[in-house]
């Protein structure tokens, strides 16, 4: 079996990784939360959304985790009334994406505060480690 | 009780304390991961109890029973702080605790660990 600190660390940085994917799909809605299409009555980008899902390790037993599948949001778009755009349908109404910067924000604030205690179990288990290290020095 | 077994149960605790410390990083990894239950490792005193009764190496051709360490790696489900939505049941503030518990009770240890030895070695200088 593998030392389980190690293992500790492999695991959180899975975590590590995983809430990285998270705020990159997150940014890309953010950048995109005004980008219409370029032909009349076009769809608009659609919100993305990410979802976890946890993987056994073989060689250590642990539970990591990894990103499921990235979606689309079903959710529909929002429609404003802009009949010079470019990507205005015959009654003047241009698709928006639905992406809502409430939540984005949300949810960028809740994969930070995971990739901050993921960190923190990191430092830990490197402390413990050192600690052990620790114990021929000296005396 | 002899200071040498002082040793082993020092390095057993500390061997609990890892796996324990593995234990709470994946949880907190799995933290946004839907309908995954957090858990957590068997008390130590349940190691300790079952540490008594060993089958015993009597011939070198015998298998080692138990790998060297027994118990500790058991996991459970652990009584519930809160659970959303999603059906997960981590919460980080818990976890985040019981790593510092985990990193304290490892200091300690290590620390009584390296006394002990300089004990032993004032002792074998003369």
């Amino acid at each position: 079996m593998a030392d389980p600190m190690q293992v500790a660390i492999k695991v959180a940085a899975s975590g590590l990784e995983a809430q990285s994917r998270r705020m990159l799909i997150t940014s890309e809605n953010l950048a995109n939360a005004s980008s219409t299409g370029n032909t009349p009555g076009a769809s608009p980008y659609a919100r993305k959304t990410v979802s976890f899902e946890s993987a056994l390790d073989d060689a250590s037993g642990a539970r990591l985790v990894q990103v499921d599948r990235v979606d689309t949001d079903k959710r529909p778009f929002r429609v404003e009334h802009n009949p010079g755009h470019p990507a205005a349908d015959e009654n003047g109404n241009v698709k928006m994406p639905n992406v809502d910067m409430l939540v984005e924000l949300a949810d960028m604030r809740e994969s930070n505060r995971s990739y901050e205690a993921n960190l923190q179990v990191v430092k830990q288990a490197r402390s413990m480690i050192s600690m052990t290290i620790d114990l021929l020095r000296s005396s | 009780m002899d200071p040498i077994n002082f040793f082993t149960i020092a390095s057993q605790q500390n061997r609990w304390l890892s796996v324990r410390q593995s234990v709470v990083a994946q949880n907190v990894a799995n933290a946004n991961t839907p309908g995954y239950k957090a858990l957590d490792v068997k008390p130590f005193e349940a190691v300790l109890d079952s540490a008594g009764i060993e089958m015993r190496k009597t011939q070198t051709n015998h298998m080692d029973p138990s790998g060297g360490v027994r118990g500790d790696t058991d996991t459970e489900e652990q009584a519930k702080w809160q659970i959303v939505h999603s059906e997960n049941s981590v919460s980080l503030e818990e976890q985040m605790l019981k790593a510092g518990e985990v990193a304290g009770a490892y200091a300690r240890n290590t620390g009584v660990m390296k006394t002990f030895h300089r004990m032993l070695l004032a002792s074998a200088r003369g």
